[in-house]
This record gives structure tokens, sequence and C-alpha cells, in this order.
């Protein structure tokens, strides 16, 4: 009987183990299936470069030698697009509406990306249009401030711009850059997702489904007759009710521009 | 026993047939001519063999007199005592036309879809212990006869003002429903029961102790007055929509007295009888410590109701499957800045401390059997509970139709005077604070477990993610300790919520209610 016994825990362990096994074998199908999926499109080279380069410090945030050596890394940015740095210390709009005009006063439609440093409202930010666009996302915007707020924070505003354009033009030549908190939040967040929709599909498997009135009745051996009816007018009853009158709406209003991106305080 | 006049062998009730079956000389034979002395149809009362379950009480009574090795009830696996008795004897029976297979098939379609189910729950071994049980049942015959007179209405608009013509309805009516059931046994939850139905009475045959013979059956112990209002109810209702549809009422708008007990008096609705009866219920038990779990098939359609208790670690693996999926869906997607993502974690806490919430009252209503009119009228049902919601029934419909107006307003406020993000979190504050207020105290009335944690972390969880929101800080560590301390309460809510649901799925051990029952056991 003991032997049974062990016999089924070793079983049960071996169960255990080949579910989990197959469980971690699945993570990994998946992760490597997202590794290849999450690589940014590679931009479009032009090799006799088109595009310009503008750094425009109006806030003083750079010495002589920052601006050189940043207009160095910011040269492989202009492969693919126009590219520009502006620090401003007074903003009457929001960072976001300042750059969007800042970039289709220079740039248009072209593509290219601004980054900003707006000390008014202490955000940093980045906007691109174009084919930068298509591999510098919104979300991709978002993730590379977040990575660089920190030297912001600390007045390092050079490290900060230099390291924002390096991993740029990391994602532009088709590399990965970290984004290491993204993957933990969405790895709890897919967690707690996962086990929400079993729950519903455990509830729901295991409701138990009451007959309706009406199937309860055709189970019943039943009859109704009515006989000698009337119907007899006993008085009437006036409300004021007089008709709302409604208006339609009128149609929905034009598309904006292209481009977009993402930023963050410090 | 039915002795077989062949070879003097044991004669079951064989399904496919409905006759009597000699097992070993093939012999069979028409129920109704199968008959012992004590079985006669002028005597109100038949010898059966009880078999009583030492441990929880249960009786079941048989006619074959064969030994059952466990409890139906309790799942333990007892030689059961045995004597002989006498049984109140019924007027109708409907015998099994499910057979075991048919049973078995209907029960593994519903399993195919229990994902999380213990592995035991579809062994074929498990499986094979189904055990046919003919359930007490009061069926009803109600009876309307009255010389009706019903409001009716027509309205039409000129100008301003819309002008409504009132009618009285008459007419001579008679109607009869012969057949709405209740089931007589308190160890037959109602729960189970109201899903079962229903049994098609248009099937009942007179009773005979033979149909017994291979089978088991529960007693009657719960009065047929329990349910007789909710039968008539059932009777009202439905003659109520007939008359409303009727061709010469049509377009009257019928109404002024669809209140039921109105409608007693309105349609002259009486129970003119109740008749015991038998009805097929396929039985299966699963015991896990002192839970057990039911699943019943009815004999007579196949419908299959069953308690489907979740194996933990089937339900965490298959969560961690599905979550890989999720993970690659949402970094393909896009990135959630970090004080979106603390927003999101606060509202799946108050979201899960929600379903935690709502999950206990029903473990509360289950285990003081509210919902359970059979269990409260045998004095099983603790009643405390309910009785306390009785008393307060009143002013708590008005506070929960108060709560939501209430909520509604102020979201429209807050959405008038900031917009965006604040008003979410607006409504996640409000949120914690009636889950605060709702969850705390009724986590105290479970009692025994450790609940009320849940609610309690979640409340934290809230507060310090609002801090972070209120104070706005630049470094997105303080946001993503936020999301951490949310998250990980939603985590433990979730545990909770599926830890508690085996709670739910399952029952309590019969001994608990029962007068003599072994508590230890």
């Amino acid at each position: 009987m003991r032997n049974g016994c062990f016999q089924k825990k070793q079983k049960n362990k071996r169960s255990v183990l080949s579910s989990l096994l197959a469980a971690v074998f699945a993570v990994v199908i998946f992760a490597g299936y997202f590794w290849s999926a999450d690589l940014p499109v590679r931009a479009a080279e032009d090799y006799e470069s088109r595009y310009s380069l503008i750094i425009e410090d109006d806030a003083q945030l750079l010495s002589e030698e920052e601006e050189q050596a940043l207009a160095e890394v910011m040269r492989d940015v202009t492969r693919y697009g126009h590219v520009a740095f502006k620090s401003i210390d007074e903003n009457y709009s929001s960072t976001e509406n300042y750059i969007e005009d800042y970039y289709a006063a220079y740039f248009g439609s072209d593509s290219g990306t601004v980054f900003l440093i707006d000390m008014d409202n202490r955000n940093i930010w980045i906007h691109s249009n174009g084919a930068v666009y298509k591999v510098i996302t919104k979300a991709y915007a978002n993730t590379i401030t977040d990575n660089v707020y920190r030297y912001a924070s600390d007045a390092d505003y050079y490290t900060c711009a230099y390291k924002a354009y390096e991993q740029m033009t990391t994602l532009l030549e088709g590399n990965k850059i970290a984004q290491p908190m993204k993957y933990l939040s969405n790895a709890f967040l897919a967690l707690i997702l996962a086990m929400l929709i079993n729950y519903f599909i455990v509830r729901m498997v295991s409701r138990a489904v009451k007959p309706s009135e009406e199937q309860l009745k055709k189970a019943t051996r039943n009859g109704f007759k009515l006989e000698n009816v009337s119907i007899d007018f006993s008085h009437t009853t006036k409300v004021y009710d007089p008709p709302s009158s409604s208006s339609s709406g009128g149609g929905g209003g034009g598309g904006g521009g292209g481009g977009g991106g993402g930023g963050h305080s410090f | 026993m039915y002795e077989c006049p062949g070879c003097g062998g044991n004669l079951k009730f064989d399904i496919p047939t409905q006759q009597l079956l000699c097992a070993y000389c093939g012999t069979k034979k028409n129920p109704y001519e199968v008959e012992k002395k004590t079985d006669a149809v002028e005597q109100d009362y038949f010898e059966t063999t009880v078999f009583t379950c030492p441990q929880c009480g249960g009786e079941l009574y048989s006619t074959d007199g064969e030994a059952t090795s466990f409890c139906t009830f309790c799942g333990a696996s007892n030689i059961l005592t045995e004597r002989i008795s006498k049984e109140k004897r019924p007027e109708y029976i409907i015998p099994f036309k499910q057979t075991k297979a048919d049973c078995k098939d209907a029960y593994a379609k519903k399993m195919r879809y229990a994902f999380f189910a213990p592995n035991e729950l579809k062994k074929a071994e498990y499986v094979e212990e189904f055990r046919g049980i003919y359930m007490p049942y009061w069926t009803y015959q109600i009876t309307q006869d009255k010389q009706i007179a019903l409001r009716g209405e027509k309205s039409h608009r000129s100008g301003d003002y819309v002008y409504t013509d009132h009618y009285w309805l008459r007419g001579d009516m008679k109607a009869y429903y012969l057949g709405y059931s209740s089931d007589a046994s308190a160890s037959f939850y109602d729960g189970i029961s109201e899903a079962l139905a229903p049994f098609d009475v248009k099937k009942l045959v007179n009773f005979t102790p033979s149909f017994l013979s291979g089978f088991y059956a529960d007693t009657a112990d719960v009065p047929s007055s329990v349910y007789a209002d909710d039968m008539k109810g059932l009777a009202n209702r439905s003659t109520f929509e007939i008359l409303k549809k009727r061709g010469e009422f049509a377009g009257y708008n019928v109404g002024g007295c669809n209140k039921e007990t109105g409608l007693n008096t309105s349609l002259g609705t009486t129970c003119r009888d109740v008749d015991r009866t038998l009805y097929p219920v396929w039985f299966l038990t699963y015991r896990n410590k002192d839970r057990v779990a039911y699943a019943t098939v009815n004999g007579q359609t196949g419908k299959v109701v069953a308690d489907l208790p979740v194996d933990l670690k089937k339900y965490f693996l298959g969560s961690v499957l599905l979550a890989a999926v999720i993970f690659c869906f949402l970094n393909l997607l896009f990135t959630i800045k970090p004080a979106v993502l603390m927003m999101l974690s606060a509202l799946l806490t108050v979201l899960t401390g929600f379903l935690y919430s709502s999950e206990l009252n029903e473990i509360v209503r289950k285990e003081n059997f509210s919902d359970d009119k059979g269990m409260q009228a045998a004095g099983k049902a603790s009643g405390a509970f309910g009785n306390r919601n009785a008393n307060k029934k009143k002013g708590k419909k008005v506070a929960q139709n108060l709560i939501p107006i209430i909520i509604f307003s102020w979201i429209i406020f807050a959405a008038v005077i900031s917009g965006g993000a604040d008003v979410l979190w607006l409504v996640i504050v409000i949120a914690a604070v009636l889950m605060a207020v709702r969850g705390i105290p009724r986590s105290k009335m479970v009692g025994g477990v450790r609940e009320g944690l849940g609610f309690v972390f979640s409340v934290v969880a809230v507060i310090v993610t609002l801090l972070i929101r209120i104070i706005n800080p630049v470094s997105d560590l303080y946001y993503y300790a936020g999301t951490l301390v949310s998250l990980l309460t939603v985590l433990y809510n979730l545990y909770d919520l599926i830890r508690n649901y085996n709670r739910l799925a399952m029952r309590r051990l019969p001994q608990f209610d029962k007068k003599g029952g072994d508590h230890h056991a």
C-alpha cells in the first residue's frame, strides 16, 4: 500500500514536472517569437544625406564643445531624416504643442526627429515624422525619454540629449534598446489578465443554468379557457405632455497632421 | 428483493426495456406484475431497506436490499447500517430513461470544458460510481377558476395631451397546471434541483415499488407547503402572460394586478392537490477533506448539473501559459507610461476587491442556506445572515439604488471640472471606499478562515498609489513601486478568489447540518 502511495506521489510529481516543462517550453517559444517580432523596423538609409541638422540651445544648457560632440551623434540620424535639438526656457503652451509646431515650421511633413528640453514645463520630449516615425514610434519615444530623464533631473543635459540620440540611432539601425521596466510591467499585467480571464472561464463553465418559466410550463400538463369575454369602457384620463423637439448633431471634424512622439518630466 | 420466477435471481429494473430483468436467465417482467405482499396498492406504506450512513446520518432506501459501500451524501466509504422500514408510498414515478452509459457520456461532455477541474473528476473509475437515485418531489396541481376583471388601457395623443382610455377586461377563465414540481428532500440542494429541472410530468406513471429495484431513493423531509406559493406564482405569471397576448385583449395594455398576491385573488389561484412523486437522478459524490462536490444528471433528460472545483496547480499553470501569450501581445501593441500603469494597477486592485467581496457574499449565502427553502424548512439553515438581511432589506435596497446614482453624479461632476485621468482616479477612490465599507465588515461574517486581508491590502494599495499620484514625483521608480504594491495586492486577491471559489464550488459535509451526524468524520 505504501509502495503504491509512493508510486502515485512519484507519478504526480512527474506529471507536475512535465506540465511545468511544457509551460517553460511554451514561454521560451513565445519569448523567442516576441524577441524577433519586437525588433524595430529598420529605416531606409540615405547615404548622401539631404537631411538637415539643427541645434538651437535657447536655454543655454550646453557648452560649445558639448554642442559639437552632440552634432557628431546627431549626424548618424541624418542618414534617415532631419534631426534637431531644441532647448527653451519659456513656453506658453504645452511641451507637446510646442514641439509639434516647431517640427511643422522647420521640417513640414518630411522624415525627421526633434528632441526638446522644455525648462519652463520641466519636460523632455521627442517628436518624429515620416520614415523616422515608423521606427521611433510614440511607444519608443516614451521608452527613450524614460531611459534618459534622470540625466535631465541631475542637470546633465548634454548626457541626456546624447543618450537620447544614441538610442534613436540604435533603433534606426534596426537594433534593440533596453526597456526592462516595460517587460516587467507587461509580465505582471499579463499574469493578472490571464488569471482574471481564467477565473471568468471557471465561473462560466460551472454556472448552473436554471430553466426558464416557459420551459417549466412546457413540462406540465396545462390548459387555458376564456369565455364570455367583455371589454367595458370605464373612463378617460389626460396628461399634459408636449412633444419634445430634438435636433441632430453636425458631422465630425477633419484629421490632424502626421507624426507623434512622447516625453517625460524631469 | 424481487425473485425471478425462472431462476430465483434478483430482478432489477432495466432502463432500455423499461422492464424488470433477471441478469442470470434473461427473464423480463412488467414492473406492475411483480409485487411482494407488502407492495399492495391499497396500502399507504411499503416495505423497504433503509441504509443509514454512520458518519453523516444520510438515509437512502431501496427495495432490493443490496448493500451499498459508500454514502452518496458525504462520500464516505463505509458499510452503511441497514434496517427494514416502511416508507410512505408515492403516487407517481418517472422511471429512469437515461442509462448509466448515457449519463457518463453527458457528464464527460460537460467535463470537456472544465479545464481546471481536478483530474480525479474525469477518471473512469470515479465516473463509474454514478448511482441512480429516485429523488422525492412534490408535484402540485394548480387550478384557476374565476370570473376575471382586469384593468386595461389604450393611449393616444391629441396636441399637447396624451389621452388614456381605461377599460375593464372581463371573462370566465379556467386554467390548470398539473406538474409544477419542487424537491422534497432537504439533502437535495435547491440550487441543484432547480437547475436540473424540468422533468416532463407527462411521462409520470403510477408508482409500484418494483421500479426501485436496482436503484435507491431518498426520503421526503420537506413539507409541500414550503414551495406552494412559488408554484402558484409560476401559474399566475404564466396565465397573466397568456391573457396579455390573448387576441381579445391584445392592444389593451393589460395590467393593474401584476403583484403576485393580487393575482392569486384576481385569477382565483388555488392548489387543488399535491402528489408525492419520485424523479430519477444520477448522483456522483466527490469528497476532498471536509468538503463535498456533487455531480447530478437528470435521469429523464440527461441534463448535467455539477459542482466543479478547481485544481489550483492546473489553474496557475494554465494562467502562466495564457500570460505568455498576453505578454507577447502587450509588447507588440504599446508601451504604457509608468503613471498610467500605476493607475491601471489601482483599477485592477479595486476590481479584484469587488470580485472578492461578491464571492464572499455568495459563500455566506450558500453556507447559511439563505437561498435554500428546503434547508430552512428542515431547520438546517443557520439563518443568522438571512434574518439580518430580511430586517435590513428595505433600507439596503434604497441604499443600493442610491449608491450608483451618487457615484454616477460624482463622475459627471468630476468629468466637468477636471477631465481625463483625474476622473478615473476619482472612480478608483470611490470604488475603494465602497469596497472597504462593504467588504471589510462582510469578511468578518464569513469567519473562521483568514478573510479580510485582501480588502485591507487593497485599500492600502489604493492609498499608496493615490499619494504617489498627488505628490507626482519625477522619478519613475515611485510609480513602479506603487504599481508593484498594487499588482502584488491584485495577485493576492486573485489567489484568494480562486482558493475561495473552491469553497463556493463545493459544499460543507452534510454531517455539519444534520443532528446526530459525526462532526469529526
